[in-house]
């Protein structure tokens, strides 16, 4: 069985063809005195898309060049670089030279690599000559923070005002405190405040009194021009100042903010795909990482939210009632404010979605099957960053379906079922998770067939009879596909284990349902947002852990009494009639805990991957939410860790990965 | 762009500014570009089954940065952790980035300029391993200061020991 | 291990005694143009200083975009020589004026 990987190259190949011919006619079309912006983004979107396709099937030349063309096509579409008739020429001349890269790697010709070096370096040539200046003078590079806290929120579609300010000799001499103009406008709505320093004179020769400074803001604010000017009659006379209102989204203005990939798309098609019209004038461009760093900002409120809350809890006195409800008014707004900030982030997953029709129609002619695709739910808002790896377990699990599920139509008429298969991908919101299914109305899965293999390869003893929930859960083990489908999309032999392993580093999970001639369903589930947790912080000895609420089952004493312990497989506790392997955390993590008695500590039934375990700690204390920050930036991965927290009190508590842990204690159990 | 630790080391001025500090009976120098910040010791928080040189982590500005004993990293005899013990913040690049790490070490000396002329080459003490991390040596009002390369001391590898740790926990 | 286990240390604490008294530029609680005159003189007596200068800046209630000028130029100074500027601890004030102003970059006391 297994597909031919051509297959899917020859899709690449037609699809690259169509794109590279609508960016010549969008380039012949380019008028070099007034380029359109939305023709350059078309052509942008072409490299990226080849770029992402060339890149996924190894063609690592295309994949080169298309990276280099793309750069230049990023500064001419940010504006850095001027599209002149010498820069027009050589975008034509890659188009030329890509289509010679794709029919070689077709293996339909040669190409000169020479010829391709020097167009290259070309492009290299044209996009470091337009670069601004990086080397110039630290003193006039400033940055861009936020301001002080924003008093007004402000609405996501409030008009942006630019306004420069440069104060006259005097201002601070007279009073006249820059600091308390920024607080004044950032009532108004949301201020970015950019200083620039490059007037500031040595310290030597500096007067005191004098400002050198000069600035420009930025304020997001349903204000009108008058309100905001208000905020200068107390420095009339002491400061110029000038208010714009910033165009649309695509102000030529606007500083060179690198916009976001768009994503990987044909653009034959980018017109048809949900949340394509970006000429939307009710929306913004933003750089992710400024996203992010409001992100970040909102994970620092919830961290001192959290402290108050410690604090508050206290508080004795006439006043504490006031001050408590008043702090779960804040921890109510704080949860919004986080929730909305997060939805930012989120796109539709209909762009996940949109390259299965051209898939599907695609492998289902190889096969000689027929498939209908059902899309549902494509609205669905994730995470950006979910949303960008969960692509490739989804064209897996379809490819799959109509790999293995769905019969051909002769065998499908012979079972009573319509010729043509259906496979439905649906994505919808259950609590705070996100549940995309991926289902067929074909044969299922074979249970006695995926047991006889796993018994082949060793990995289920002859004499072992596992359930059939069991026998579905192996075709996750790693070396249980692998060999046979060396013909896998990305041509690594990408198998179900690593569709589960990209599903669980999301910090969600993939479960089968599957009814003997009637079809399956892979249900994967993922988190609405990946950087908060509601946990339960524990403490063992000095130690605080935190566990996500999400796996825990329950929290319990055991007695003494209530504690087995196997023969070589540990200990047990018993737990709603069933026998629960114990871990104790304090030996897991090498830490001194307050008691190795059971009975002195509790235990906290935690479940992951299906399994429960129950972990022994010394003690529980409060619920909270935390703000997960990553161990691997300055450190590394931890096994049995997830992430790391900053408490109220300022110190470090790790986050447990509760998986992990279960899978540590299988792996001990078996051994 | 050139994050090649010898290509930096060779085209940096002829004197350059080192904070030294003292382990032990030891004088040690790191370039002071690469301090970020000089702090008290305050608890840190253990990780599990990490390197025995790595004390736990800190909150450091909301960013969590591991932090280093040099003692246990050069198997020095241990010392209390008090009030004075300092941390001294470092940053580190390589191929996996920017990382910064704290290491304790027992004071503060001071900064000093170094002639990169007068620094000495380490001596070859067999093992390649446990001299990669030296830069060299100097010797400054008649002290030897150890120079660190932090790059190599550090590097890539907090959560792994370092090849004469590896040998010495296998011994 | 024998790490103090004290949870109520985990704050900083403040320059150390083995750093040199007279290498830590301590800023006064009040950091506002009143001053800044006399702020300039302090600062200009550490420009030469070979050595690191140390800032510590934990007292600071209230500064204002004259004290913090000053501080820009003195760090621009700094950093042209190659001398270095170790900030020791930071009041909220000063990074909340530093934020406000746009001058955490230039300061160097943006996070990371």
């Amino acid at each position: 069985m297994g597909i031919d990987l051509a297959q899917f190259h020859e899709a690449f190949f037609e699809e690259s063809f169509e794109a590279l011919e609508s960016m010549e006619a969008a380039l012949l079309k380019l008028d070099i005195g007034a380029p359109d912006a939305e023709v350059i983004n078309t052509v942008f979107r072409v490299a990226h898309s080849i770029k992402g396709g060339a890149g996924m099937f190894n063609f690592a030349d295309i994949a080169s060049f298309t990276h280099t063309l793309e750069t230049l096509l990023d500064g001419v579409r940010a504006g850095r670089t001027h599209l002149t008739t010498g820069v027009l020429d050589l975008l034509l001349k890659s188009v030329d030279v890509m289509r010679e890269l794709l029919r070689a790697a077709q293996g339909k010709a040669s190409f000169d690599p020479q010829r391709v070096a020097d167009l290259q370096f070309d492009l290299e040539v044209a996009v470091a000559k337009n670069e601004p200046p990086t080397a110039g003078a630290p003193a006039t590079e400033a940055a861009i923070e936020a301001a002080a806290p924003a008093a007004a929120p402000a609405e996501p579609h409030s008009p942006l005002w630019r306004i420069s300010v440069k104060p006259l000799e005097n201002m601070l001499s007279r009073g006249n405190e820059p600091l308390a103009l920024f607080a004044a406008l950032a009532e108004h709505g949301e201020l970015r405040v950019q200083a620039f320093v490059d007037e500031v004179p040595a310290l030597a020769a500096i007067d005191p009194h004098r400002c050198y400074l000069r600035w420009q803001l930025e304020l997001r604010s349903g204000a009108s021009e008058q309100q905001i000017a208000e905020a200068f009659e107390w420095v009339e006379g002491d400061c110029d100042y000038r208010i714009t209102r910033a165009g649309s989204a695509a102000a030529p203005a606007a500083p060179a903010i690198p916009a976001p990939p768009p994503p990987a798309r044909p653009a034959a098609k980018a017109d048809a795909a949900p949340g394509a019209s970006t000429g939307d004038a009710g929306s913004i461009r933003v750089s992710v990482g400024k996203i992010d760093e409001l992100i970040n900002t909102v994970g620092e409120v919830v961290i001192t939210q959290s402290m108050l809350a410690q604090l508050g809890a206290l508080v004795e006195g006439p006043s504490a009632e006031r001050l408590r409800s008043g702090l779960a008014q804040l921890e109510r707004n704080v949860r919004e404010l986080h929730e909305s900030v997060m939805r930012v982030r989120m796109l539709p997953i209909g762009f996940a979605f949109s390259r299965f029709p051209r898939l599907v129609r695609d492998v289902a002619q190889r096969l000689g099957k027929q498939i209908e695709l059902k899309l549902t739910g494509e609205q669905t808002e994730l995470d950006k960053t979910v949303l960008e790896r969960i692509g490739d377990p989804l064209v897996h699990l379809v490819r799959n379906s109509i790999d293995h599920g769905i019969e051909k139509p002769e065998e499908r008429l012979e079972a009573g079922k319509p010729p043509a298969g259906t496979v439905h991908l649906e994505a919808f919101h259950r609590g705070s998770a996100i549940i995309i299914e991926v289902s067929d109305d074909g044969r299922g899965l074979d249970c006695d067939k995926i047991l006889a293999k796993a018994r082949s390869r060793g990995l289920v003893g002859p004499a072992e009879t596992p359930s059939e929930e069991a026998i579905f859960e192996l075709i996750f083990l790693p070396g249980f596909s692998t060999a046979d489908q060396a013909t896998d999309l990305s041509g690594r032999g990408v198998g179900m284990d690593v569709v589960r392993r990209n599903i669980k580093s999301l910090g969600g999970k993939i479960d089968i349902r599957s009814a003997r001639g009637r079809g399956s369903r892979f249900t994967i589930s993922l988190p609405l947002t990946l950087a908060i947790v509601d946990g339960q912080s524990v403490c063992v000895g000095d130690e605080t852990y935190i566990v996500p609420l999400v796996s825990i089952v329950e929290s319990l004493q055991v007695k003494a009494s209530g504690v087995n312990r196997l023969s070589n497989a540990g200990e047990v506790i018993s737990f709603r009639g069933d026998y629960l392997p114990l871990l104790r955390l304090h030996e897991l993590f090498g830490v001194e805990p307050r008691s190795r008695a059971v009975h002195d500590g509790l235990v906290v039934v935690v479940e992951g991957d299906g399994q429960r375990v129950g972990l022994f700690v010394d003690d529980l204390r409060g619920q909270q939410q935390v703000v997960i920050k990553s161990l691997e930036t300055n450190y590394g991965q931890v096994p049995g860790v997830s992430g790391a927290t900053i408490l109220g009190d300022g110190s470090v508590a790790l986050i447990l990965d509760v998986p992990g842990l279960i899978r540590s204690t299988s792996r001990r159990e078996a051994a | 762009m050139n994050t090649n630790p010898e290509k930096t080391a060779a085209t940096e001025a002829a004197t350059h500014q080192v904070l030294t500090f003292v382990l032990g009976e030891e004088t040690y120098g790191v370039d002071i570009l690469r301090v970020q910040e000089i702090r008290g010791w305050s608890a840190v928080t253990k990780i599990p089954n990490s390197p025995p040189h790595v004390l736990g982590v800190l909150n450091l500005r909301g960013s969590i940065v591991p932090i280093v004993d040099l003692r246990k990293r050069f198997n020095l005899a241990q010392a209390e952790y008090t009030a004075v013990t300092v941390i001294i913040v470092l940053t580190v690049r390589s191929e996996a980035g920017r990382r910064d790490f704290g290491v304790v070490v027992d004071g503060v000396s001071d900064v000093v300029d170094v002639d990169a002329a007068a620094v000495k080459p380490t001596p070859d003490l067999g093992s390649r391993a446990a001299t990669d991390h030296i830069r060299g040596l100097v010797s400054i009002a008649e002290r030897m200061v150890v120079l660190l390369d932090i790059d190599r001391l550090i590097g890539s590898q907090i959560v792994e020991p370092l090849e004469s740790d590896a040998a010495a926990q296998a011994a | 291990m024998s790490a103090p286990r004290d949870r109520s240390s985990a704050a900083t604490i403040g320059p150390t005694a083995v750093i040199k008294p007279d290498s830590v530029l301590r800023l006064p609680a009040q950091c506002t143009i009143r001053d800044a005159a006399q702020l300039l003189g302090r600062l200009l007596l550490h420009i030469e200083q070979s050595s690191p200068v140390y800032i510590d800046a934990a007292q600071v209630e209230r500064v204002d975009t004259a004290a913090l000028q000053l501080l820009v130029a003195f760090l621009s100074d700094r950093k042209s020589e190659q001398r270095a500027v170790v900030w020791l601890d930071v009041s909220d004030a000063m990074l909340r004026a530093a934020r406000g102003l746009g001058l955490a970059a230039a300061l160097a006391l943006a996070p990371g």
